[in-house]
């Protein structure tokens, strides 16, 4: 009974004293600076890493999620060279009164040359640490990861602690992107078969940043933040740790129908002289079917995918029966096939290098013939790749 | 009596005092079930048991306990029902308590229970003839006592602490969600204010960003650390609750309404405390009172501030183990016998039916399975 009372009369000593000194795995909630995007660029003729970090100012805002004042900027980016991420942090940690917290982290920016030259420390770095995790989404930046954590959207106001959603909201309707999160770009980043994608954000400067830019000239002062319009219709393919290429806006759509990540976007169907049909593309689907034959591998692949018209500028009569519709769903599917051979082929000619990851499901599918010497050092094409049994209804 | 043609007379007591009215009971109110309250007499008290259980069954044992109080005591049960060792074993305790007074039913029911020590009461107590008419169908002994309006009902298991009398005097399935409701507001009761301060101290990572933002931004300048912010506001709750029970109705109840509403919010404003945890202790101390019975409340009340002592210094590992070490207790407890978690574990899926449940009475064919009964069959098929 006293060991209980002594256990007891301790502990409650211990945590009324607790303001007086830093109590190990404690931070209360306040005296942390939230970081919401990470970014990361080279330094230009130097060795290390440039990182940057946003962090939201909470204190701007209230608890109903406003800010006090709309047009205030509720976040500010810290910069810090380091030889290695972590050094780099730990600098950034030096200026910064508050602790920095990165477990409500949303995504990782990797500036475009930073990427060209080789990211394999950081992706260990980043895999190693506990706070950061493996939904945080990657993306590359066309421009220095810093200046693209300083932009700001015209349509987006207030305190969106959630950047890099915000983004992917503002561009979802019009383009087709792929997000892709830390855990499955570091897995396939690692796989010998398989190459990783990253979406790759553009900014466009918007109408009000150039006036802003106008009305700044000769001003000392100059505003860091630009507004801006948001891009991603690239896709930055990663081998060996760095960045290979970007594919345009086309590839990129072959690119992900072909790898199975195609949810849902919009095809144009160009149809007698200068007429289109514009269809809606949901459900996409899409199987890789290797087999082994005398004349060598085939490999299928078979897309299925649900369609539905969204304009028509050739007319009605066009629709007019089942017999229309069976031709429309065979123009899309030549045409998508056409597409995809196309994509296929510029990655085996121009880039010289299986992104799609058809070598990994061969791998998986037919181990005995995986087991052959490839060329080219994992880039596998098979001879002979045929599309088979598109189905769009 | 003198009876007319008889030469002898009978002479009868009518020694007496007047006793309360039968009110509505004070702890137990219900909306749609009977109205009738124990009060201090334990003959009344009887007489209204008996009013509810009209068989020759129901067997009445009187002993007087106390040496100087010679409280009357009744020992109530339905023979054909209950299980007779349990009966034996019940009137041995009875005939062998020695002490100088009985002035409560608190007095009888540490002294049945015997060495075990727990928060949790062993021994459940109502101030309703329909409840306690029900548990003794179910097989439990009662013990009316003189001078209380409180009738002792063993043996007692948890999952009757979150019965409410209620739950059988309205539609099954308002009362199933009501049950549920119960279950989920006891776990907030017990974690919510520990699982706030680990996530604000310990593990930030846990909220929704915008939460997080929302609880930092409103903490801001609050001179004290989360975890004596949460301790001194559930003192403070249990200070507010205390005054309003001490003193009299009417002032009571302005108490509540000070305590609650206007120092908690010159405390927010002073910034003394930040909203959030006003909320998390408001809704402990609101969960606390959907608890049926007031003992059982008190004792997970209790439980509320080493949950707070584990969360602040080792965060959710410690509500964890708190958690692990509350379940264990609570599966070693036994009330005559009987294992206190009896229908979750050991589980039974016959008694199920009116746990996190409450079936149709066309449904409830058996009485609990629980403890020995000898005569299971409650209803014909």
């Amino acid at each position: 009974m006293l060991k209980i009372k002594v256990v007891a009369v301790t502990m409650i000593i211990i945590n009324l004293l607790c303001s007086c000194s830093s109590r190990i795995g404690i931070n209360e909630i306040e005296h942390l600076a939230f970081v919401s995007n990470i970014g990361i660029d080279q330094i230009p003729n130097e060795k290390g890493v440039l990182v940057s970090i946003r962090i939201t100012d909470y204190a701007s805002v209230s608890p109903s999620g406003q800010t006090d004042n709309e047009t205030s900027t509720t976040f500010h980016v810290l910069s810090a060279q380091g030889e290695s991420f972590y050094s780099a942090i730990k600098a950034i940690q030096v200026n910064s009164p508050q602790t920095l917290f990165f477990g409500h982290n949303k995504s990782i920016v990797f500036g475009k040359d930073f990427a060209e030259s080789g990211i394999a420390e950081i992706i260990d770095g980043l895999e190693r640490s506990t706070e950061i995790t493996g939904s945080n989404r990657v993306f590359v930046s066309e421009i220095l990861a810093k200046d693209a954590l300083n932009m700001t959207f015209d349509h987006i106001k207030g305190s969106r602690s959630d950047y890099i959603e915000a983004m992917l909201e503002s561009v979802n309707a019009t383009t087709i992107i792929a997000p892709v999160m830390l855990y499955k770009f570091t897995l396939e980043l690692k796989s010998d078969n398989k190459t990783s994608y990253a979406p790759v954000v553009s900014f466009i400067p918007s109408e009000n940043n150039k006036e802003n830019s106008q009305n700044n000239q000769g001003n000392s002062q100059n505003n860091s933040k630009n507004q801006a319009e948001i891009n991603m219709e690239k896709t930055a393919i990663f081998k060996d740790n760095q960045l290979i290429t970007m594919l345009p806006k086309k590839e990129t759509t072959s690119f992900l129908w072909i790898r199975d990540e195609i949810t849902e976007y919009t095809f144009i169907v160009p149809i007698n002289n200068d007429d289109i049909l514009t269809i809606g593309i949901k459900k996409g689907k899409t199987k890789i079917i290797p087999e082994k034959t005398e004349e060598g591998l085939i490999v299928k692949i078979n897309c299925k995918a649900e369609a539905y018209l969204r304009e028509v500028s050739y007319g009605t009569e066009l629709i007019q029966n089942q017999e229309a519709i069976t031709k429309i769903e065979k123009l899309i599917e030549d045409q998508l096939e056409q597409e995809l051979q196309d994509s296929i082929n510029y990655a085996k000619n121009q880039i010289n290098c299986d992104y799609f990851g058809i070598a990994h499901v061969v791998h998986n599918k037919l181990p005995d013939y995986w087991k052959i010497p490839r060329e080219n050092s994992g880039n596998h094409f098979p001879n002979f790749i045929l599309f088979n049994g598109s189905d769009i209804h | 009596m003198i009876i007319d043609g008889f030469k002898e007379g009978i002479q009868i007591s009518t020694r007496g005092r007047k006793y309360r009215e039968i009110n509505e009971p004070t702890t137990e109110g219900v909306l749609s079930g009977s109205k009738e309250g124990f009060n201090e007499s334990l003959s009344n008290n009887t007489v209204l048991i008996r009013d509810r259980i009209v068989t020759s069954n129901l067997k009445v044992e009187h002993f007087t306990v106390g040496r100087v109080s010679k409280t009357s005591l009744n020992l109530m049960y339905i023979e054909g029902i209950i299980d007779p060792e349990l009966v034996q074993r019940i009137k041995g305790i009875l005939q062998t308590i020695d002490i100088d007074a009985v002035l409560s039913s608190q007095n009888i029911e540490e002294l049945i229970i015997g060495n075990t020590k727990s928060i949790f009461p062993l021994v459940d107590k109502s101030e309703r003839p329909d409840k306690i008419a029900s548990e003794l169908l179910e097989g439990r002994f009662v013990i009316v006592i003189e001078g209380t309006p409180f009738v002792l009902i063993a043996p007692a298991v948890f999952i009757q602490f979150m019965q409410s009398v209620e739950d059988y005097c309205e539609n099954q399935y308002f009362a199933t969600f009501t049950r549920v409701m119960r279950y989920v507001l006891l776990i907030i009761l017990i974690l919510a204010p520990a699982v706030y301060l680990a996530t604000i101290s310990f593990h930030q990572e846990l909220l929704p960003t915008d939460l997080a933002f929302s609880i930092a931004s409103a903490r801001n300048g609050v001179p004290f650390p989360a975890f004596l912010e949460i301790l001194a506001m559930a003192i403070m709750f249990e200070s507010f609750r205390e005054a309003g029970i001490r003193l009299p109705k009417q002032v009571g109840q302005t108490v509540s309404i000070v305590g609650a509403l206007i120092i908690g919010e010159a405390a927010v404003a002073a910034k003394l405390v930040s909203p959030a945890t006003v909320i998390a202790i408001a809704v402990t101390g609101i969960s606390s009172f959907t608890i049926p019975s007031y003992e059982f409340s008190h004792g997970v009340r209790l439980m509320v501030f080493p949950m707070i002592l584990l969360a602040g210094f080792f965060g959710l590992y410690g509500v964890m183990l708190g958690s692990i070490v509350l379940l264990m207790h609570l599966a070693s407890l036994e009330s005559f016998g009987v294992p206190y978690l009896s229908s979750i574990a050991p589980f039974s899926t016959r008694d199920i039916k009116d746990v996190f449940i409450r079936t149709s009475w066309r449904n409830m064919k058996d009485r609990p399975s629980f403890f020995n009964i000898m005569n299971s069959r409650r209803k014909k098929d």
